[in-house]
C-alpha cells in the first residue's frame, strides 16, 4: 500500500512536471487581447458574422449635442457595420495591391492586432477593444478612398496602363508593377487605438505608427472615439507616401516641414484636416477629441460658426494669407504661431475649391474631392522629388533632370531650406495641376474633367486670390531648371485676377528702425541652448563641451559658446508679410582665389544685389554670376576681420586660421577649415517668423494683446551658432545672412531678366519666370543682412 | 534510488525549461535584432552600450508583432526589425544599384557606378566603430539616464558631385528619463559617425507639444552691428 501510494505520488509528480514543462512552452496569454475580450464583448448576438459596432461619426455629431458630457454612455450611439472577414484587425485588399498595409492594435506594447474567435467585432463602447475596432473601421474607410484615388490617378496619367503619359505627371510609372499594384511601402501602418498617452494624437514617421491617446483633462475621452482624428492622422501617412512617390525606398526621404514652425508643416496640417472632409464631407475637424474639452478643433469653411464675425465666404472675407496665419478661432485676439492654426488657410481653400468644382463643373462632392486629392498627389510628388526630375515628360526624349530641388547632390538642402514648400510654391504647383486637369482643353481635351465646359484659368486664379495666395506670376511649367535646354513657355497669371494677394518688395523687410531698438539678440543661457540642441537633434563640434560650460548667460557671443541669434526684423510696408525666412546655410558668396587657395568674399554688382560688402580694398572680389556645382560654390556665411599691416580685410576662416598658425585639428571641424572658428549649426541654420504685421516687428505682431508682452521664441525663430574656444577674444566676425518672405514681389520671379549680366537664353521670354534653383544659391532672390559680431571674452 | 534520481533529473529539466521560457523573449530579442544597439548616458564622462533588450524595445514602443502574423503575410510586417534577408529582398525587388555590397544613392545617373571598374573617388573610409561613435555623440548633450537606441537599416554609398561617401542609414530612437520617446531616421558618415541628414521625425497633433523655449535677454548688450 505504502509502495502504491509512493508510486501514485511519483506519477502525479511526473504529470505535474510534464504539465509545467508543457505550460512553459506556451506563451502567457495574461495580457493577450483575446483574453480580455470576453468581458468586453457586448451584444455580439446582435451583429452578424464579420460585423461590429462603431461610432459612425464622432459623439458630438451623432448625439447632436455640442455639450455632450464625457460620462455619456457611448453605447447608445453605436451602429452595426461590416468590419473585416480577417480574424485579426489588419488590412485587407483595400490598398490596391498591398494586401497588408495596415493593422490596429491597442497599445504600443501589444504584440499583435486584436483577434476575434467568433468572427464578430462587437464590444462595449468603453472598452479598449471597441477603440481598436472603431479605429480599424474608419482607417479602412479612409485608406480605401485614398488608394482607390491613387489608382485612378495613375489610370488618368497613363490612360489606363499605357507606358507613356499625356501630360507632365509627377506620378512615376515605375512604382506601378502592374495595374493597380503599387510598390509604395515596406512596412504596414500601425495604429494604436488605445495607446494610453495623455493628449497624444501623433504620427511616428519612423515606426510608421499612429498613437491615439486620451484627453488628459477628461481621460474617458479618447482620440479614437473621434473618426475625424483617425482620418487626420492617417492623412499624415498619406502625405508621406505622396511626397515620396518619386523617391527610392532607401536613402533620404522628405516630410512636410522640418522645424517646429514652417509653412510646409502648416500645409501638411491643413491637408490632413482636408482628409477628414474627404471622407465625410463635414467642414469641421475633431469636435469631440480636440474641440469639446480642449478648444482645439478646427473649422474648414468660413461658414463655420466657430469663426469670428467678419469671416465669411464672401470673396473679401475669406480666411486669407497672411492675415490669418496665426488665427485661433477659440482665442482670436491672441495670435498663436502654430502649424495647426496656420494650416487652416489651405484647408479652407481646398474645401472652397471642392465646392466651386461641384458648382461650376457639375461634379458630385465625391468626384470633386477625389480630383482635389489627385491634384495634391501630383503636387507633393513633384515637390518631394530628391532625384530632381519632378515630372515624367510627355516625350521620353524630353525628360529633364535638375528641374526641381537643384540636383540630386543637393536636393535635400534645397527641399528643406533653399527652396522649400511654402504657401506660394505649393499653390503655384497646385494651380499648374489644376490647369492641366481642368483648363487645358485645347491641347489635351482628354484630360478635361470639368463636366460643364472648362474650369477657366480666371476661375482658378480668382479663388486662389480670394485666399491671398495668388503670389506667383506664372504657372512655372519649367520649374526651376537652371538650363534653357528643352524648356517651353510658362503660362502667365492674369494680373487682373490679383486683387487680394499683395506682393511686397524685399527691400521693405528691414531691421527695426525704432530708436534704441535692438536689431539682433544673442541668447546664451545654458539650459535653453541645451534644450534647443537636444530638441533639434543637432550635431556639434567635438570641442564643444557637453555641459556647455563656456555659455555664461551674458547675452554676448564668447569663445566656446553655442548661442541663439534672433533678428529683430521690421515690416516697413503697409501689408502683412508671411513666411519670413532667414537663411544661414552655405551659399555662393565667395570666390576661390586660384593663387592662394583661399575663398574671398564676393562683392556683387548692383544688378545682382543691393549688398556691396566688402569693398575691394577690404578684401572683396567682384563676382558677377551665381553657380551651384563645385564645392567651392557653397561658402559658409561667416568671414573674419583680419588686421593687416596697412589695413583691415575680411578673410575666410581658413585664411584667418593660417594667419594665426592654428593647427587645423583645433578647428570646429578639422575637415572644414572655412568654418574653423564660428559656424551656423546645420539643422538650425534657418529661422522662420510666421507673420510680421505692417509697420511692426514679429515680437509686436505676436505680442499678448493684453499685456504687450513679447512671445517666447521657439527653436524655429532663431539661428544657432557654434563658436570655437580657440577664436581670439576681440575678433570681429561678419555673417552674411539672406532673408525673404513668402508674399515677396522680387524674391521668386525675375521681373526683368534683361538687366541680368549673367543670364540667359531668350531673356525677354523669361520675364516673370521663377528664379532658377541655381539663382537661389546666390544673392539675387534675397535681401542681404549682415551680422557683425564681436567675440567678447 | 533509480526512481529518485529520475525524479531529480525530471525536476531539473522541467525547471530549466520553465526558467528558459521566461527568459526567452529577451534572448529572442537579441537574436532576432542583431542590429539594434542601446547606449545609455550614465554621466557626462560615461556612456555604456549594449545589445538592445526586448524591454527596451517595448519602452521605446517599437512594434513587435506576433511572428506568426508577420509570417502569414508576405510583407515586411515586422518592420522595425527588418532582417538582413528582408533588406536584401527590398534591394533586389527595387532594382537598386549596388557597389561594394552597398546601395548607391544620389547623383548616380551620370556613370555606371555599379561597375566597379568605373573609378569613384571616395571621400571617407569605413570605420567599424561608427555606431559607437554615433551613440556617444547622440548622447553628448542629453541628460543623465537618457538612452538612445540605434539600428542600422542599410549600408550606402552616397554620390555627390561625382564623389562617393560611405554612409549608413539608421533609425535613432531616444528614450528620455521621463519615458518620452523621440525618433527619426538619419544618414551617418561611416567613418566619423557624424549625422549628415535626418528625416522622419514624429508629427504631433498636440498643440501644446514640447518646444524649445528661448527667452530674449531683458537688456541687449550683444554688441552685434547689423546692416
Amino acid at each position: 500500500m505504502k509502495k502504491e501510494v509512493k508510486t501514485s505520488l511519483f506519477n502525479l509528480t511526473l504529470i505535474a512536471l510534464a504539465s509545467l514543462v508543457l505550460s512553459a512552452c506556451v506563451p502567457s496569454i495574461g495580457n493577450n487581447a483575446r483574453s480580455r475580450a470576453a468581458s468586453a464583448i457586448t451584444g455580439s448576438a446582435n451583429v452578424g458574422l464579420y460585423q461590429g459596432r462603431v461610432l459612425a461619426d464622432n459623439p458630438i455629431i451623432l448625439s447632436k449635442n455640442a455639450n455632450l458630457s464625457d460620462s455619456y454612455d457611448l453605447n447608445k450611439l453605436l451602429s452595426t457595420v461590416p468590419i473585416t472577414t480577417n480574424s485579426f484587425l489588419k488590412g485587407n485588399a483595400s490598398c490596391q495591391g498591398l494586401d497588408y498595409c495596415f493593422e490596429v492594435r491597442a497599445t504600443k506594447v501589444d504584440p499583435s492586432p486584436l483577434q476575434t474567435a467568433t468572427g464578430k467585432w462587437s464590444y462595449n463602447a468603453n472598452s479598449s477593444e471597441f477603440l481598436q475596432v472603431n479605429t480599424f473601421y474608419h482607417l479602412n474607410m479612409v485608406s480605401d478612398l485614398f488608394f482607390t484615388n491613387l489608382s485612378h490617378s495613375f489610370s488618368r496619367a497613363y490612360l489606363g496602363n499605357s507606358a507613356t503619359t499625356l501630360y507632365d505627371t509627377s506620378l512615376p510609372k515605375s512604382i506601378q508593377t502592374d495595374t493597380n499594384v503599387f510598390k509604395l511601402i515596406t512596412q504596414p501602418l500601425i495604429i494604436y487605438g488605445d495607446c494610453n498617452e495623455p493628449d497624444a494624437a501623433n504620427f511616428n514617421n519612423t515606426t510608421q505608427s499612429i498613437c491615439l491617446g486620451y484627453v488628459s483633462s477628461n481621460p474617458t475621452v479618447k482620440w479614437a472615439q473621434d473618426n475625424t482624428a483617425i482620418y487626420h492622422e492617417t492623412g499624415h501617412f498619406f502625405q508621406k507616401l505622396q511626397l515620396n512617390l518619386r523617391n527610392p525606398l532607401i536613402g533620404p526621404r522628405v516630410n512636410m516641414g522640418t522645424l517646429f514652425y514652417d509653412e510646409a508643416g502648416s500645409i501638411g496640417e491643413g491637408l490632413s484636416d482636408y482628409y477628414s472632409y474627404f471622407v465625410n464631407g463635414r467642414t469641421h475637424f475633431a469636435e469631440w477629441a480636440a474641440g469639446r474639452f480642449s478648444n482645439a478643433s478646427r473649422p474648414m469653411s468660413e461658414r463655420d460658426p466657430a469663426h469670428v464675425a467678419g469671416i465669411s465666404t464672401d470673396p473679401d472675407q475669406r480666411l486669407s494669407y497672411p492675415q490669418f496665419l496665426d488665427y485661433n478661432p477659440y482665442e482670436p485676439s491672441f495670435p498663436t504661431e502654430d502649424v495647426h492654426y496656420s494650416g487652416m488657410i489651405i484647408s479652407h481653400y481646398l474645401v472652397a475649391l471642392t465646392e466651386d468644382l461641384e458648382d461650376k463643373c457639375v461634379m458630385s462632392r465625391r468626384d470633386a474631392s477625389d480630383l482635389v486629392i489627385h491634384l495634391v498627389s501630383e503636387t507633393l510628388a513633384e515637390y518631394g522629388d530628391l532625384s530632381s526630375t519632378g515630372t515624367q515628360s510627355v516625350s521620353s526624349s524630353l525628360i529633364l533632370r535638375d528641374k526641381i530641388n537643384l540636383n540630386s547632390s543637393h536636393s535635400s538642402d534645397w527641399y528643406k531650406i533653399v527652396n522649400p514648400i511654402t504657401y506660394r510654391s505649393f499653390m503655384q504647383t497646385f494651380a499648374k495641376n489644376l490647369m492641366n486637369n481642368l483648363s487645358n482643353t485645347i491641347a489635351r481635351p482628354a484630360l478635361n474633367r470639368c463636366n460643364n465646359g472648362i474650369y477657366t484659368r480666371d476661375q482658378i486664379e480668382s479663388l486662389i486670390d480670394q485666399y491671398g495666395l495668388l503670389l506667383f506670376r506664372t504657372y512655372n511649367e519649367n520649374r526651376n531648371l537652371s538650363t534653357s535646354a528643352g524648356t517651353r513657355d510658362n503660362t502667365p497669371v492674369n494680373a487682373i485676377n490679383r486683387k487680394k494677394s499683395v506682393l511686397i518688395s524685399k527691400n521693405l523687410l528691414i531691421l527695426d528702425p525704432t530708436t534704441s531698438a535692438s536689431s539682433a539678440f544673442v541668447i546664451d543661457t545654458r539650459s535653453e541652448i541645451k534644450k534647443a540642441i537636444t530638441s533639434g537633434n543637432l550635431t556639434l563640434s567635438a570641442q564643444t563641451p557637453s555641459d556647455l560650460s563656456f555659455n555664461n548667460d551674458n547675452g554676448r557671443m564668447s569663445p566656446g559658446e553655442v548661442v541663439a541669434v534672433a533678428l529683430n526684423l521690421y515690416n516697413n510696408s503697409n501689408t502683412p508679410m508671411g513666411g519670413v525666412q532667414i537663411l544661414a546655410n552655405d551659399w555662393n558668396h565667395a570666390s576661390l582665389d586660384p593663387v592662394t587657395g583661399y575663398l574671398k568674399p564676393c562683392q556683387f554688382p548692383t544688378s545682382m544685389s543691393n549688398d556691396q560688402w566688402p569693398l575691394i580694398s577690404e578684401g572683396g572680389v567682384p563676382c558677377t554670376k551665381t553657380a551651384a556645382t563645385a564645392s567651392t560654390d557653397f561658402a559658409p556665411v561667416c568671414f573674419i576681420q583680419s588686421n593687416e599691416t596697412t589695413s583691415t580685410k575680411w578673410v575666410s576662416q581658413k585664411e584667418f586660421q593660417n594667419k594665426m598658425a592654428l593647427d587645423s585639428s583645433f578647428c570646429l571641424d578639422p575637415t572644414k577649415p572655412n568654418e574653423c572658428f564660428i559656424r551656423a549649426i546645420k539643422g538650425a541654420d534657418q529661422a522662420i517668423y510666421s507673420r510680421i504685421n505692417s509697420k511692426s516687428t514679429w515680437g509686436k505682431t505676436l505680442a499678448n494683446p493684453d499685456t504687450g508682452k513679447a512671445p517666447i521664441l521657439s527653436g524655429a525663430n532663431v539661428i544657432l551658432f557654434e563658436v570655437s574656444k580657440h577664436v581670439p577674444p576681440g575678433t570681429l566676425v561678419d555673417c552674411r545672412l539672406r532673408v525673404r518672405f513668402t508674399n515677396c514681389e522680387d524674391c521668386y520671379h525675375d521681373a526683368n531678366p534683361l538687366l541680368r549680366s549673367d543670364h540667359v537664353t531668350n531673356p525677354i521670354t523669361r520675364t516673370d519666370y521663377d528664379y532658377t534653383d541655381t539663382d537661389y544659391n546666390g544673392p539675387r532672390p534675397f535681401k542681404i543682412i549682415h551680422l557683425q559680431i564681436p567675440i567678447i571674452d | 534510488m533509480k526512481k529518485i534520481l529520475l525524479f531529480i533529473f525530471s525536476t531539473f529539466i522541467a525547471l530549466s525549461i520553465a526558467i528558459y521560457s521566461k527568459r526567452s523573449s529577451e534572448v529572442f530579442a537579441s537574436k532576432s535584432n542583431p542590429t539594434w544597439k542601446t547606449f545609455v548616458k550614465n554621466s557626462n564622462l560615461e556612456v555604456s552600450g549594449h545589445k538592445t533588450t526586448q524591454k527596451e524595445l517595448e519602452a521605446a514602443r517599437v512594434p513587435t508583432p506576433k511572428r506568426a502574423i508577420a509570417e502569414e503575410n508576405n510583407q515586411f510586417a515586422n518592420d522595425e526589425r527588418i532582417s538582413f534577408e528582408q533588406q536584401a529582398k527590398i534591394i533586389k525587388d527595387n532594382h537598386f544599384l549596388i557597389r561594394e555590397e552597398r546601395v548607391l544613392i544620389g547623383d548616380i545617373q551620370k556613370r555606371n557606378y555599379q561597375d566597379e571598374d568605373v573609378p569613384l573617388e571616395m571621400l571617407n573610409k569605413i570605420n567599424p566603430n561608427w555606431k559607437d561613435i554615433l551613440g556617444h555623440e547622440l548622447l553628448r548633450f542629453q541628460d543623465d539616464d537618457t538612452k538612445v537606441m540605434i539600428k542600422e537599416e542599410f549600408s550606402i554609398i552616397q554620390i555627390q558631385n561625382g564623389k562617393g561617401r560611405y554612409v549608413e542609414q539608421v533609425i535613432v530612437t531616444y528614450v528620455l528619463k521621463d519615458g518620452a520617446i523621440n525618433s527619426y531616421r538619419a544618414l551617418v558618415d561611416s567613418e566619423t559617425g557624424s549625422v549628415t541628414d535626418t528625416w522622419d521625425k514624429t508629427i504631433s497633433e498636440n498643440y501644446k507639444r514640447e518646444r524649445a523655449n528661448l527667452s530674449l535677454p531683458s537688456e541687449n548688450n550683444s554688441g552685434i552691428i547689423t546692416r
